[in-house]
C-alpha cells in the first residue's frame, strides 16, 4: 500500500520536471536543426511560471474547470500506466482528459477555438482506434490487457515485444506523433506556435489556465514515451534507447515535414495504419 | 411469484384500459399506476423462480389472443392496402393454426411457462422501473406537447392505453419460456410499437409505422418458423428447452437461425435499422420507451436467451461480425447527422450491434459485458431521449447545430442531458465497463475487435461535439437563470441521471446479482476501477468547481475575434464591424459527409449486412 502511494506521489512529482525537461531538449534541438542557437534547457519552466504569474482572464468559468478536469485526468492517466494497469482502461481514461480539453475549446463562442476543438475531435478520432488496436495486439502476443503482466511476459521471454509486432510498433509511433502535437500532425494546435495568442485550441486560455494545460501536456508526452518504452520493457537501457531514438525521429519529422489536411491524416493513420497492423496480427497468427 | 407477476403483466393492460377513458384523473392515475407497476416490478426480482406448466384452457386462452392480435394486424395490412404486411401475418397465421391442428399434443405440456433467471431479471427491472418514469413525463409532456401542435381535441385516452399497453406484452416477453407466450408477447409489442409511431396520424407518421409493421412483421414470421421447427419437429415446446437441444442437428440451428434473425429485426440491426430511424417521427416517450427499456431491448434479450443454444458453432461467431458490423456502420453514421434524435437513433442501434456481437463472442465475459450494456445504456439513452424532447418543446428545433449555449437558456435540462451523454461514453460509468469487457472479450476475434475499436472512436466524435455545443455560452459569465419545469418532467430527469451515475457505483453487485447469480467469482470488470476512477473524478469536479468560483472574481473578457469587438448577446453569435454594425458569425462541427454519405453508406452497407446474416444461416447447414 505505501509503495503504491509512493509511486503515485513521484509519478505527479517527476513527470512535470521530466515533461518540461523532454520540452527543453526538443527547443534546444529543434532549434539547432533550425540553424539557431535556442534557449536555455529549463527554459519551459521559465515560460511555465511567467504564464502562471500572468493575470488570469477568461471568458467564461467552464473553461476554468474543463482545465482542471484535463490536468487530473492527464495525471491520472500517466499514474495507472506507472501502476501496470489495464492498457484499454488507460487509453479511456485518457480521452477523459483530452475530451475536457475538447469540451473547454467548445464552450466560448470563439471561433478559433471552436475549429481547434473541432480539428482536436479529429485528431482523437485518428489515434484513438490505433491505440486500441496495439492494445489488442499486446493482448493477442501476452495473453493480458494488463501491463504489468505485459512487461512481466517479456521479461519471462526475453524477448522484446518490438521484435514481435514491428509493424504495430511503426503504427502507434505514427499516431503517437499527433498527441505530441508534431507536424505533420499538429492540426488542432502545433508545438511550434507556443508562444502565439491564437494557437487553434488553446486560443481562447491564457496566464495561468495555459500553465494548467501545457503541464497536462507534459503528463501526456512522458506518457506516450512509456507506450514507446513497453514495447522493449524486459531491459531498461534498451527501453531507454529506443525511447531517445523515437524522440529524435519525431522531432526530425516535425522539422522536416509540413502540416496536412485532417483528411491525409485520417486516412494515413486509419487505411495505413490499419495496414499494418492487420498484416502484423495476421503474421503473428501464420507463424 | 403469482400476484407480482400478474402486476407486471395484467396491471398494466387493466390499467391502458382505465387510463384510456379517464380524462383529467390521468395526471393522477398514471403516477399512481406507474408506481404500482414499479412496485410489482421490484417485488418479482426478489422472488424465485416458480414451477408453472400451463393448462389446456390457459393455452388455448394464449393461441386465441395471439389469433386475435395477428388477425388485428392483418386487419391494419389491408386497411393500408400494403401487400407486405398481408403477406407475413398470413403467413403466420397459416402456420401456427397449422401447428395447433397437427401438433396439439404439445399443447399444455412439456416445461415451464415462465422463466425467471438472472436476464429476465435485469429486463423486467428496466421494463417496469423505466418505462413508467418515461409514462410520468408524458403526462406534463403530452399536455405541451398537443398545445403547441394545436391539437383540438386530445388523442391523449389512446397513447397511454398504449404506453401502458406495451409495457405489459414487454414484461409478459421477457418472463416467457414458452413459444406460444414468446410469440403472444412478441405480436404485442410489434403492434403497440406500430400504432404508436403512427401516433401523429399524419401522412410521415403513417408512412414510418407501416415501415415498422412490414420490418416487425418480417421478424414475426421469422419467430414463427423457428418456434415451428422447435415445437412441430423437435418437440419442445420452451426455449431453455431448445438451448440444451443437440447442436450437431441442423434442426436445431436452422430453429436457432431463424428466431436470431428475429431478434436482429426487433434490435434493429442492419439491414432491418430503418424502422427504428423512422420511429421518431412520434411524440417524444415513444422514443424513449422504445429506445431504452422496451423493444429493441426484446430483440437482443431473445439474442442472449438463445445464447447457450449456439455457443461455439460458426453462428455464434458469424454473429458477432454481424453485431460488430453494425456498431461501426451506424456510429459511422451517427457523426454524418446533426438532428439529435437521429444521432441518439444511431447510437442506439450501434450499442444494440455491441450487444449483439457479445452475443456471438459468447463467452461468459462478454455475455456479463452484454448484461452490462442493457442496463446502462437503457438508462443513459431513455435520458437522453427526454432531454431532447424538452429541448425540442422549448427550442424548437432538435438540431444540435441550434443547441449552442443551451445551458445558459436550460440549465438544468442541459445538466442533465451532459450527464446521459458523459454516462454513455466516458469512464468509469457503467456503459464503458461493458464496451471494455466487450472488447476484451472480442479481442481474440481481430476482425470483430478491428471493428469495435474503430466503432469506438467514431462514438467519441458525436458526443463530443453535442457535449461540447449545449455547455458552451454566448454572453460570457452573465447571471444564468433556472427555467421553470414542470414537476413530472424534472423528476424523471433526475431519477434517471442519478441512477446512470449511482448504478455505476454498484458494478460489483450487479455483476454479483444479474449476470452469476450463483457463487461469488470476483468481478471481471473489477479492473477498470471504477471506484477510485469515480473518487478522482469527484476530486477534479470540487477542485475544477473550485477554481471556477475563484475565476469568477478574476477579469472577465471576450473571446478573440482578431481585433474587433464580440457582441455580447443571446442566440446569435455577432461581432461589431465598421459603423459599428453588428456583423453575425457561425461555427458548426465537421459532418464528415465525404466519407460517411448517409445514403450511400446506407446503401452498401446493408448489402454486407444481408450477405452476412446469409452467411450465418448459410453455415448451420451440414
Amino acid at each position: 500500500m505505501m509503495e503504491v502511494v509512493l509511486i503515485i506521489l513521484g509519478t505527479i512529482l517527476l513527470a512535470p520536471l521530466a515533461g518540461g525537461l523532454l520540452t527543453g531538449v526538443d527547443r534546444i534541438i529543434t532549434a539547432r536543426m533550425q540553424g539557431r542557437q535556442g534557449p536555455p534547457l529549463l527554459q519551459p519552466f521559465y515560460d511555465l511560471i511567467k504564464l502562471w504569474r500572468k493575470e488570469a482572464q477568461i471568458t467564461n468559468t467552464l473553461q476554468v474547470f474543463y482545465a482542471v478536469i484535463y490536468l487530473v485526468f492527464a495525471v491520472l492517466s500517466l499514474v495507472l500506466f506507472v501502476l501496470g494497469q489495464n492498457l484499454l482502461l488507460i487509453i479511456f481514461v485518457l480521452t477523459i482528459g483530452s475530451g475536457a480539453m475538447v469540451l473547454g475549446a467548445l464552450s466560448t463562442p470563439s471561433p478559433y477555438s471552436q475549429i481547434g476543438a473541432n480539428r482536436e475531435i479529429l485528431q482523437m478520432l485518428a489515434y484513438d482506434p490505433i491505440l486500441l488496436i496495439t492494445a489488442v495486439a499486446l493482448y493477442l502476443v501476452t495473453g493480458s490487457f494488463k501491463l504489468s503482466e505485459v512487461v512481466a511476459y517479456q521479461t519471462a521471454s526475453g524477448q522484446p515485444l518490438l521484435f514481435v509486432l514491428p509493424l504495430v510498433f511503426l503504427t502507434m509511433t505514427y499516431v503517437l506523433t499527433i498527441k505530441m502535437r508534431k507536424s505533420p500532425f499538429d492540426i488542432s494546435a502545433s508545438h511550434h506556435a507556443h508562444q502565439e495568442i491564437v494557437r487553434g485550441i488553446t486560443t481562447e486560455y491564457s496566464g495561468p489556465y495555459l500553465a494548467l494545460l501545457e503541464i497536462a501536456h507534459w503528463f501526456e508526452v512522458v506518457l506516450v514515451l512509456g507506450l514507446v518504452a513497453i514495447f522493449w520493457a524486459n531491459s531498461w537501457l534498451m527501453a531507454l534507447i529506443l525511447v531517445g531514438a523515437v524522440f529524435l525521429l519525431e522531432l526530425l519529422l516535425d522539422n522536416i515535414t509540413a502540416r496536412l489536411t485532417y483528411r491525409w491524416m485520417l486516412q494515413s493513420t486509419w487505411v495505413v495504419g490499419m495496414g499494418l497492423a492487420v498484416l502484423n496480427i495476421a503474421y503473428l497468427y501464420l507463424a | 411469484m403469482g400476484i407480482s407477476i400478474l402486476g407486471v403483466t395484467l396491471f398494466p393492460v387493466l390499467a391502458a384500459l382505465v387510463l384510456a377513458v379517464a380524462g383529467k384523473l390521468r395526471k393522477f392515475l398514471v403516477p399512481l399506476s406507474a408506481l404500482i407497476i414499479a412496485v410489482s416490478g421490484l417485488s418479482l426480482v426478489t422472488q424465485q423462480e416458480l414451477p408453472l406448466a400451463g393448462t389446456t384452457a390457459l393455452m388455448i386462452g394464449i393461441f386465441i389472443a395471439e389469433l386475435a392480435v395477428i388477425i388485428f394486424l392483418l386487419y391494419w395490412g389491408l386497411k393500408l392496402k400494403n401487400l407486405w404486411i398481408i403477406i407475413f401475418n398470413l403467413a403466420q397465421l397459416g402456420i401456427i393454426t397449422y401447428a395447433k391442428l397437427t401438433g396439439g399434443a404439445v399443447v399444455g405440456t412439456g416445461g415451464d411457462l415462465l422463466v425467471l433467471d438472472p436476464l429476465a431479471k435485469v429486463l423486467i427491472l428496466l421494463i417496469t422501473v423505466i418505462g413508467p418514469l418515461i409514462c410520468v413525463f408524458a403526462v406534463a409532456y403530452m399536455d405541451e406537447y398537443e398545445k403547441a401542435k394545436g391539437l383540438e381535441k386530445s388523442k391523449q385516452g389512446r397513447f397511454f392505453f398504449l404506453l401502458f399497453f406495451f409495457l405489459g406484452g414487454m414484461s409478459l416477453l421477457v418472463t416467457a419460456n414458452h413459444f406460444s407466450l414468446v410469440a403472444l408477447g412478441w405480436e404485442i409489442t410489434t403492434l403497440c410499437s406500430f400504432m404508436l409511431i403512427g401516433h401523429n396520424g399524419d401522412e410521415q407518421s403513417v408512412k414510418n409505422a407501416t415501415t415498422a409493421l412490414i420490418i416487425n412483421s418480417f421478424g414475426g414470421l421469422f419467430l414463427t418458423l423457428g418456434a415451428f421447427l422447435a415445437e412441430d419437429i423437435l418437440k419442445v415446446s420452451t426455449i431453455s428447452q431448445l438451448v440444451t437441444a443437440d447442436k450437431g442437428e441442423t434442426v436445431v440451428m436452422a430453429a436457432l437461425a431463424l428466431l436470431v434473425v428475429a431478434g436482429l429485426t426487433k434490435a434493429a440491426q442492419l439491414p432491418f435499422q430503418s424502422w427504428l430511424l423512422g420511429a421518431m417521427v412520434a411524440p417524444t416517450p415513444v422514443s424513449a420507451l422504445l429506445h431504452s427499456s422496451t423493444m429493441v431491448k426484446a430483440g437482443v434479450y431473445l439474442i442472449l436467451r438463445l445464447a447457450p443454444g449456439y455457443q461455439d458453432t460458426m453462428l455464434s461467431n458469424v454473429l458477432a461480425l454481424v453485431g460488430g458490423f453494425t456498431f461501426l456502420i451506424t456510429s459511422a453514421l451517427a457523426i454524418s447527422q446533426s438532428n439529435g434524435k437521429r444521432i441518439l437513433a444511431y447510437s442506439t442501434i450501434a450499442n444494440l450491434g455491441l450487444i449483439v456481437m457479445c452475443a456471438g463472442v459468447n463467452t461468459p465475459l462478454a455475455l456479463g459485458a452484454a448484461i452490462f450494456l442493457i442496463i446502462f445504456h437503457a438508462v443513459s439513452k431513455a435520458l437522453l431521449f427526454l432531454c431532447v424532447g424538452t429541448i425540442e418543446l422549448k427550442n424548437g428545433s432538435k438540431d444540435i447545430e441550434t443547441m449552442h449555449g443551451l445551458v445558459e437558456k436550460m440549465p438544468f435540462v442541459a445538466v442533465a442531458a451532459m450527464i446521459g451523454m458523459i454516462t454513455m461514453f466516458l469512464p468509469p460509468f457503467g456503459m464503458v465497463a461493458g464496451k471494455l469487457g466487450a472488447m476484451e472479450a472480442a479481442a481474440k476475434m481481430p476482425a470483430v475487435v478491428v471493428m469495435v475499436a474503430f466503432g469506438s472512436a467514431l462514438t467519441l466524435v458525436f458526443w463530443l461535439r453535442w457535449a461540447g455545443s449545449i455547455m458552451s455560452t454566448t454572453k460570457g459569465l452573465g447571471e444564468i437563470k433556472q427555467e421553470k419545469t414542470h414537476l413530472l418532467i424534472s423528476l424523471p430527469l433526475v431519477l434517471l441521471a442519478g441512477a446512470g451515475i449511482v448504478l455505476s457505483l454498484l458494478t460489483d453487485y450487479i455483476y454479483q446479482e444479474a449476470v452469476i447469480a450463483v457463487g461469488s467469482i470476483a468481478s471481471p470488470f473489477r479492473q477498470y476501477m471504477i471506484g477510485p476512477i469515480f473518487g478522482v473524478l469527484a476530486v477534479a469536479m470540487v477542485a475544477g468547481m473550485f477554481f471556477a468560483a475563484k475565476a469568477k472574481r478574476q477579469k472577465t473578457t471576450t473571446p478573440y475575434m482578431c481585433g474587433e469587438t464580440y457582441l455580447i448577446q443571446q442566440d446569435t453569435l455577432a461581432f461589431v464591424a465598421a459603423m459599428d454594425k453588428p456583423v453575425a458569425y457561425k461555427t458548426s462541427h465537421y459532418y464528415l459527409g465525404h466519407w460517411f454519405a448517409e445514403e450511400r453508406l446506407t446503401t452498401v452497407s446493408n448489402i454486407i449486412a444481408i450477405g452476412l446474416i446469409a452467411a450465418m444461416i448459410g453455415v448451420i447447414l451440414p
